[in-house]
């Protein structure tokens, strides 16, 4: 909110440095974002006096000017407005100044005639739309002057950023309260005396509420006999640097005092309302309402509605209705000071994207009491302005009113709560200076009646918060808590929990991947292309742009992102991984979605850094499987390991899924080519998404247990076989495994080679013998090595060669 | 006879003449093993000679063998000799470059991200918090009701939000976890919660998506100076021991009092200068906002079943963009979500 320093001291005598009180506020809550100068762009602009104003020689339309602007010379400056005289007090920008929008005065010829500056309008000033003639100022002033001092303007602007429950400090009062409490200042409002300037007749129109909880007050005054026209320009320059748009002289009275007061208000041209009447009611049916910015909005029951006898004429506490608002032939005007449910307000404007400064207010709650003061102040400066009169009395209707909250507040529990060193007289005085009052219970309570502007003070925490505020947070000493612990594990969901998950991060950043953190959510259309299924998926409602559309189902779509972003930037050799979770559709979970933790591996290039010694490669399945081969033996699961062979991705053309025994718990495989090219990608990639909640389970129930080995050294025998190229490398290795050879203590495979044109492979295996208790001599070896061979011979189609 | 026994004994003082002489006119290695075997091999000249020892009378025989056994030492000597002399010319002929470019793996790093959170969940769990974690996807009830943030309450306003359908939304806080947290335990509790969040706001200073802790502590008499001084604990050890720590009243409907934290620009250390231009990254205050906190609001003990008379906490919850930008300078927060390697690869080390 934007707060003029000048108009908060017209309000309560404060004054002291800007600085300090910014700083005051803020740390009172009221955060001073910045100090804003709206007139900034008119610094240079100066008052001058048109000394004398002859006709162009070379130009009917033209005048040619001397300004005094203080300087001892008169500029010459040609000027082309058709209200320019001899005489005025005018806004000059002088030769070197720039105005706003950024046109640079410069000396220039025209026709023939010197100008040094220009005489501004309005319009080219930023203070309004007016571009009819040149300002002429309505006073006296020093040639030279500097404009926005002649004009007195509010050249320092607080920008505030007021939180949710400070609805009270949307207003120039309301934050002159808080400075009045907390520097324990007098507080002065302005005063209107309204009783002595209106008129002996007697205000009336009925006022019917349908609803108490939806209107508990409104109030209307009369004003007749106004002519429209400009608001005085103090008020319209006021408006400006407020951030509004001068309309006429009512409209902006309305908006001042909503700026002023915080209380909404509203102005109806009275003769376009039907019959003597307002009501304030929901309608029965849908039914389309065009509002005074021209826009067709369609009403629900739900919406709260201004009515006359006929016909709704105002969006209730939003906006005002097309076909009432005040014009330029209005000669009697109905103003509106009403209140209404935050609630209904809120959720009318938010559905029908309306923002407006008197929603923003009742939302947050406007001050009931507070009604009466905003409606004589407003109608008074209506009358001031427009020549009207005001019509005897405001017409009230309120059926619901105003009820003070009763709180009991123990000052000791304030002061031990706040940690803080204070008396309980010094609580409570707090209290009293923001407009409480107070009476004593007994010697631990008062008992404390808050404001009505103050509607977030309704709990004794509240009010602990208000003691907090003035005594200063800051002021607060810092003590480390003793933090108690009991017995009971904390495990609040399911799942991999946080270290197991910087477990596997950090086992991955061992082994040289780098790790990408990507959004989780992704294009449908990305989802589809890797052959997920509708419903799987988790649709996001409302996304930002159809790129986030839908939650992600697989985790590798972030490192494939990544892989595409530094592909497009032309960097190489990129070995991704990301843990984050998938999402899946299951109505059966509490949010009907399945997050589940994943580990995604994805990569794309040269197998290791390129070195001169010898030609580096670009990794193959075999990375990948490698990867995955090295955290499951990090983790001690390697034995449960193993791959099975899947056509279930259709994203993957080599694939393979992972299991522990008999859990599922990833898959792996190379890309397919025709995805790689929506990924930007030249080469192949190999993947891999590994499910870490089951495999933080079976890590859980891992049991670590030491075994002995044997003291004697082993024997190696090698054994090349030619197979079949169909027969995988498993069977043969199970084969030779499941022969019961109790002195085979592993197999390992070293060399494999596929002769050209033949539908065979040559395997080369070494077997390591070893015996527990002795050591093996060569003879016995040979025995149990050639038995091996015939067993391999008997149970597979393999020969050797 | 005489003359056979001083005639093989020639024959042996002549090999190892020869064998001196030929011995040091070679330079490689395998020159050397030719000689090895030309005199010792078994048709190696000492084989030759020997050949004659059982023609030899019978009393010459222990003569003969004792220095032909002496003259094989000596050139067995010689030749080993010779083996480790060639030996070390050849280390040294043979130095290889050791400037020449190392065989390198490739270095992996967390995302500065995962980095900041190991740091800052560390901290905490130094002063005697735990770890808990939850669901990205909440139902309204523990991301807004539960914490006192009503349907149709401008409080909402403070956090745009995407969701699933009306009542499913993606988590705009780690808040939910005060929430799930209190539910599955008594107090006391003292936890933290990192966690990926959700907004729907994106521009320079905003991402849909972004990452947060929120931690609080519930016990019997836990007030404001003890979320100061845990605060003020963190702060110093993430940045510097002589960061300074600022409360501001502000509002959150799940606290109360509530404030917002701000800590010295680390940036300009609070002067409002770098090099003697304004800084950028707190606008010259001097200060910079990093986290919201307070005391716990009643309204949340409710929906959990605490009783606010017995027991106080606190609750504050940081951006951990927000940190990591201040830590390491970053001034573009879409940067974190981009995985360009050039910003990947300059955080290589990694917390313990």
């Amino acid at each position: 909110m934007y707060l003029s320093v000048k108009w908060l001291k017209e309000f309560t005598p404060y004054d002291g440095d800007i600085d300090k009180l910014a700083h005051v506020l803020t740390m009172v809550g009221l955060e001073v974002e910045e100090i804003l100068n709206p007139f900034e762009e008119i610094e240079d602009i100066v008052v001058g006096y048109v000394a004398e104003c002859e006709k162009h020689p070379n130009a009917d339309k033209l005048k040619v000017c001397k300004v005094d602007i203080g300087k001892g010379e008169l500029l010459p400056v040609v000027c082309g407005a058709p209200n320019v005289a001899k005489g005025q007090y005018v806004a000059f920008a002088p030769e070197g100044s720039t105005l706003p929008g950024g046109l640079k005065i410069k000396k220039a010829k025209l026709r023939g005639e010197i100008s040094l500056g220009m005489i501004c309008s309005e319009r080219e000033l930023g203070l309004s739309d007016d571009h009819s003639g040149i300002m002429v100022l309505d006073s006296v002033y020093e040639p030279g002057t500097k404009l926005i001092d002649a004009l007195d303007l509010d050249t320092k602007v607080f920008d505030i950023g007021i939180t949710p429950n400070r609805g009270d400090c949307l207003s120039v009062l309301g934050i002159a309260r808080e400075v009045s409490a907390y520097f324990e200042l007098p507080l002065n409002l302005p005063k209107t005396n309204i009783e002595k300037v209106e008129i002996d007749k007697l205000a009336h129109i009925d006022i019917e509420i349908q609803d108490p909880e939806d209107c508990p007050l409104y109030a209307a005054r009369i004003i007749e006999g106004v002519k429209i026209k400009q608001a005085p320009s103090w008020m319209r320059y006021r408006l400006v640097a407020m951030g509004l748009r001068p309309i006429n002289n009512i409209v902006d009275v309305t908006n001042y005092v909503l700026l002023e007061f915080g209380h909404p208000l509203h102005a109806f041209d009275k003769d376009l309302l039907k019959g003597n009447k307002i009501r304030v009611a929901r309608p029965d049916n849908k039914l389309n309402f065009k509002t005074l910015d021209g826009q067709e909005r369609e009403i629900t029951q739900e919406d709260l509605l201004i009515w006359d006898a006929e016909n709704p004429v105002a969006l209730a506490g939003i906006m005002g209705g097309y076909d009432s608002e005040i014009n330029n032939n209005t000669k009697n005007v109905l103003l509106e000071c009403a209140l209404f449910n935050p609630s209904r307000i809120r959720r009318t404007a938010r559905r029908l994207g309306i923002s407006s400064e008197a929603a923003y207010r009742f939302e947050r709650g406007v001050d009931q009491l507070g009604a009466d003061r905003a409606i004589d102040r407003a109608a008074y400066l209506i009358a001031r302005f427009s020549g009207g009169s005001i019509l005897k009395g405001i017409i009230k209707n309120e059926p619901k009113k105003f009820q003070h909250k009763s709180i009991l507040f123990r000052p000791k529990r304030a002061i031990s709560l706040l940690c803080i060193d204070a008396k309980t007289e010094y609580c409570t005085n707090i209290l009293r200076r923001l407009g409480c009052q107070i009476t004593s219970v007994d010697d631990e309570k008062v008992k404390v009646i808050p404001p009505s502007f103050r509607l977030d003070l309704e709990r004794e925490i509240d009010l602990v918060e208000e003691v907090g505020r003035i005594y200063g947070l800051e002021n607060v000493p810092a003590t480390l808590p003793r933090i108690s612990k009991s017995f009971e594990k904390l495990q609040v969901s399911a799942g991999a929990d946080y270290n197991f998950l910087c477990k596997i991060k950090q086992w991955a950043r061992g082994i040289g991947l780098q790790e990408c953190i990507t959004y989780s959510f992704v294009d449908k259309d990305e989802l589809i292309s890797l052959g997920e299924t509708e419903d799987k998926m988790v649709p996001v409602a409302n996304p930002l742009s159809k790129d986030q559309d839908t939650m992600r189902t697989y985790t590798i779509t972030g490192p494939l992102k990544a892989i595409k972003t530094n592909v497009d930037r032309l960097n190489r050799d990129l070995h991704f991984f990301e843990v984050a979770k998938s999402f899946i559709r299951d109505e059966k979970s509490e949010t009907g979605v399945l997050e589940k933790n994943r580990l995604a591996i994805a990569l794309y290039g040269k197998r290791e850094p390129n070195h001169w010694s010898s030609e580096v490669k670009h990794v193959d399945f075999y990375d990948i499987k490698g990867i995955v081969e090295h955290l499951f033996s990090t983790l001690n699961l390697r034995s449960q390991l193993q791959f099975k062979k899947t056509e279930k991705y259709p994203f993957l053309d080599i694939q393979a899924e992972v299991y522990l025994d008999t859990t599922h718990v990833g898959f792996i495989g190379s890309l397919q080519n025709k995805l790689k090219k929506s990924y930007h990608i030249k080469s192949d990639v190999y993947v891999a998404e590994l499910f870490l909640d089951e495999i933080y389970q079976l890590v859980e129930k891992r049991k670590i247990k030491f075994k002995n080995w044997s003291k004697y050294p082993p024997v190696y025998r090698d054994m090349t076989i030619v197979c079949p190229e169909e027969l995988t490398y498993e069977t043969i290795k199970n084969t030779l495994e499941q022969s019961k050879s109790k002195i085979l203590e592993q197999v390992n495979l070293i060399d494999l080679y596929t002769p050209k044109d033949k539908n065979e492979k040559r395997i080369t295996l070494r077997m390591t013998y070893r015996h527990p208790e002795k050591t093996l001599t060569d003879k016995e070896v040979d025995k149990v090595h050639g038995e091996l061979g015939k067993y391999i011979l008997e149970k597979l189609p393999v020969r050797f060669p | 006879m005489a003359r056979d026994l001083k005639n093989f004994l020639d024959k042996l003082e002549s090999i190892k003449n020869s064998l001196s002489e030929e011995i040091n006119k070679i330079t490689t290695s395998s020159e050397l093993d030719q000689i090895r075997i030309k005199f010792l091999g078994r048709k190696g000249e000492l084989a030759k000679v020997m050949k004659g020892l059982p023609h030899l009378p019978k009393e010459y025989k222990p003569e003969a063998g004792k220095v032909a056994n002496k003259i094989k030492n000596v050139i067995t000597n010689l030749i080993e000799q010779k083996q480790l002399e060639l030996e070390e010319q050849g280390a040294k002929r043979g130095q290889i470059d050791i400037t020449l470019p190392g065989r390198e793996q490739f270095i992996g790093s967390l995302h500065p991200i995962t980095i900041t959170i190991q740091e800052i969940c560390s901290v905490f769990k130094s002063l005697g918090f735990e770890i808990v974690t939850g669901p990205e996807i909440e139902t309204d009830f523990y991301n807004f009701e539960a914490l006192n943030i009503p349907k149709d309450h401008p409080a909402r306003d403070m956090q745009d939000t995407l969701y699933i359908s009306e009542n499913i939304l993606l988590r705009t806080h780690t808040s939910p976890l005060q929430v799930r947290t209190m539910l599955k335990t008594t107090p006391p509790v003292a936890a933290i919660a990192p966690g990926k969040v959700y907004r729907r706001d994106s521009d320079l200073t905003h991402s849909p998506m972004f990452h947060q802790i929120e931690g609080f502590l519930v016990d019997k008499d836990v007030n404001m100076g003890d979320l100061r001084g845990t605060l003020t604990y963190f702060v110093q050890h993430i940045f510097s021991s002589d960061t300074k720590v600022r409360f501001r009243p502000s509002f959150f409907p799940f606290t109360e009092p509530s404030a917002e934290v701000d800590i010295s620009c680390v940036i300009c250390n609070g002067s409002g200068f770098v090099n003697g231009s304004p800084c950028r990254v707190c606008k010259q205050t001097g200060w910079v906002e990093i986290l919201g906190c307070g005391l716990i609001d009643p309204e949340v003990f409710k929906a959990v079943s605490y009783d606010p008379e017995k027991y106080s906490g606190f609750a504050f919850g940081l951006g951990v963009e927000r940190v990591a930008m201040l830590k390491y300078g970053i001034n573009d927060l879409r940067i974190f979500f981009e995985n360009d390697i050039r910003f990947l690869n300059q955080f290589t080390d990694f917390p313990v």
